[in-house]
């Protein structure tokens, strides 16, 4: 050591950090790739083992039900803090990707570097407040759009797979422009964001973000500044991309870091560390921490600490750092209890809604009902449940499966649709059940399938010409070719009549029609 | 029926005898009468057509196949003048110089894409 000078640049010893840090980083690229594999590519050996990252991801896991699966992120949360956020959330990768790609050479890394500010935590739990009332009331439009999840699955179904198409010289196909504006608006809002600051979406607007920052908060093993040892050089604060390191007191916010171990790897003098170890208060002067942590925490190295201790007490800071939570989790307990309220509400809503007469206004050939793809319990599970991740419209074979805009209605835009003007639904394909992973819709079997009912067929006389290709067509054989009544004027003697009792709804026939300017068979949705 | 099968020449994976003289075109349905064949002859003379009779299903060669059949039948064909969109309604049957039964032939090129749209949605 000696020998070498000490004004020459040297490279820091590798340490767990590095090691972390690159595990962080294989990791959420493994599963990144998978992801893009999973929303391009119908075949192949890898693309057909990527199924699991789909089934990992919180937001569809919390909406599937699926408990167990949850506990085991919370557990992981309040023992390691964010993983999800860091490597397994795509589009948490995604952002950054843009805030690496912005920060390429020295200067833009010193132009662009981080700077530490205060939580939002007003906004962040007032969003995933509104999310929560949302998810519950059934108003799907607001969680699907702020769910990272379900956002990236947009950008990747909407705009990277016409470019995989292009690519491979299949026909290329926008499923809705609607879905393509908003997965555009997403993905120019999240680069601009997180190339100039970071995770600041994840730890201000992200549902999934906020719900984990409540237990990781409190994680076991987090980072933590060793005030012996830090210089105050400020290097980690300059490398953190959520914004969490507070250098003047020399506190993490785990509620907001991300574990990328960025930090640790800058750290000249190995003072951050990733560790259980709470706030070791050596020198209390440069540290300010909440009054329970601080009674919690003996003094470890046996300085008389204690007067110390209550000397620095009336001070600024530590009434910065205690208050916004206390605050914080009072607004959160409200909001909570009206979330449990609203069912009741729901129900009342529902109840007023059945005692309504029945409008039908018959429009000509447009379904009275647009019909939801196969796999659904109900069709009220199917609307709330369903995040328009756009999977299925993705990994549809024959692309029936289009993004809604108002065919549910409003509050359940993005959700998918079957569109049979230009498509069918084919009779032994399953793969839009098998691969939703918020059990929205749920697997079928090739024979549960044959006979999952999603609408019935309905022939307007006045259009048909009687040519009888859709009763070849039907998968189910419902359709047959009977004389027309007197009191059913058209052009042809023959007209088509389907058995309600066998159809199925899978729009063969209304794909096939040949009648023109308007087809004569229409599927109807039900509920 | 059974009969009717065996004549069209498709179904056998033998070429069908069409000049492209469009005798038989317009077709009222807005079928490309002899663009299916022209593709389907072009398939078959590259060894591209995969045999759904007695192909094994599961080699790759099959899947290769089967996919760019798939693939550039929809590339080349448009939806509204694919084989598919056959009413049976036999007015161009009497048209055809070369004595193509022209029906049949696009009824079996039907039953191949079918075969092989089911085929590729079951697999996965």
């Amino acid at each position: 050591m000696a020998a070498k000078s000490p004004y020459k640049k040297r490279r820091k010893p590798r340490t767990i950090g590095h090691a972390l840090k690159e595990a962080r980083i294989a990791a959420s690229l493994v599963l990144f790739i998978g992801m893009c594999l999973m929303l391009t590519c119908a075949e192949g050996y890898v693309a057909e083992r990527c199924g699991f990252v789909t089934r990992i991801q919180i937001f569809p896991l919390a909406l599937a039900g699926a408990f167990s699966t949850l506990a085991v992120w919370i557990g992981v949360t309040i023992l390691f803090g964010r993983i999800y956020c860091s490597s397994v959330c795509p589009m948490g990768v995604l952002q950054d990707f843009f805030a690496h790609f912005a920060r390429l050479t020295r200067r833009m890394k010193q132009r662009r570097a981080y700077r530490f500010e205060p939580a939002r935590n007003k906004t962040r739990y007032a969003i995933l407040s509104v999310v929560a009332l949302c998810t519950v009331l059934g108003i799907a439009v607001v969680p699907s759009l702020l769910d990272p999840y379900s956002a990236f699955g947009r950008i990747g179904s909407e705009m990277l797979l016409p470019v995989v198409q292009w690519v491979k010289g299949e026909p290329v196909m926008v499923a809705s422009w609607v879905a393509f504006g908003i997965a555009a608006a997403t993905l120019v809002a999240v680069g601009w964001v997180s190339a100039l600051r970071g995770r600041l979406i994840c730890n201000t607007v992200c549902p999934v973000g906020a719900s984990l920052s409540l237990f990781s908060r409190y994680s076991l093993f987090h980072f933590d500044i060793d005030t012996d040892l830090c210089v105050s050089c400020g290097k980690c604060g300059r490398v953190c991309k959520s914004q969490a390191i507070n250098m003047k007191d020399h506190v993490v916010d785990g509620s907001r870091c991300v574990t990328c171990f960025n930090c640790i790897i800058v750290c000249g003098e190995n003072a951050i560390r990733y560790t259980t170890r709470r706030k070791k208060l050596s020198v209390p002067l440069m540290q300010a921490v909440n009054s329970g942590a601080a009674a919690a925490t003996p003094a470890v190295t046996g300085t008389p600490s204690a007067p110390d201790r209550s000397t620095t007490t009336p001070t600024a800071p530590r009434a910065e750092a205690s208050e916004p939570v206390k605050i914080d989790r009072r607004k959160f307990l409200a909001t909570g209890l009206i979330v449990a309220a609203a069912p009741a509400l729901h129900a009342v809503a529902d109840k007023a809604k059945r005692i309504q007469a029945m409008e039908r206004e018959q429009k000509p050939l447009k379904p009275s009902r647009y019909v939801a793809p196969p796999g659904r319990r109900n069709m009220a599970e199917f609307l709330a449940k369903c995040t328009g991740c756009g999977l299925c419209v993705a990994r549809c074979p024959g692309k029936v499966l289009k993004p809604s805009t108002n065919e549910f209605g409003f509050i359940h835009a993005l959700h998918p649709v079957m569109k049979f003007d230009h498509a069918y639904c084919r009779y032994n394909c399953t793969r839009c059940t098998e691969v939703c992973p918020t059990g929205a819709l749920r697997p079928l079997t090739e024979e549960e399938k044959h006979i999952f009912i999603i609408g019935h067929a309905a022939v307007e006389p006045a259009n048909c010409i009687g040519c009888g290709l859709c009763k070849e067509r039907c998968p189910r054989r419902a359709i047959t070719m009977k004389a027309r009544l007197s009191s059913q004027p058209g052009p042809s003697i023959l007209l088509a009549s389907v058995d309600t009792s066998l159809c199925i709804g899978c729009g063969a026939c209304e794909y096939i029609c040949p009648a023109t300017p308007y087809k004569a068979i229409v599927v109807n949705g039900i509920v | 029926m059974a009969e009717k099968k065996k004549v069209s020449r498709i179904a056998q994976l033998r070429p069908v005898q069409c000049t492209e003289c469009d005798a038989c075109m317009p077709c009222g349905y807005g079928i490309d009468i002899p663009g299916n064949f022209k593709f389907y002859n072009d398939m078959l003379e590259a060894g591209l057509v995969p045999d759904i009779e007695h192909g094994d299903r599961s080699s790759a060669e099959f899947r290769s196949k089967a996919r760019g059949f798939l693939r550039k039948y929809d590339r080349t064909i448009a939806d509204r003048h694919q084989a598919q969109r056959c009413i049976k309604c036999f007015h161009c049957a009497s048209e055809c110089r070369e004595k193509v039964y022209i029906v049949n032939e696009l009824a079996a090129l039907t039953a191949l894409t079918d075969e092989l749209r089911d085929w590729e949605c079951r697999k996965g």
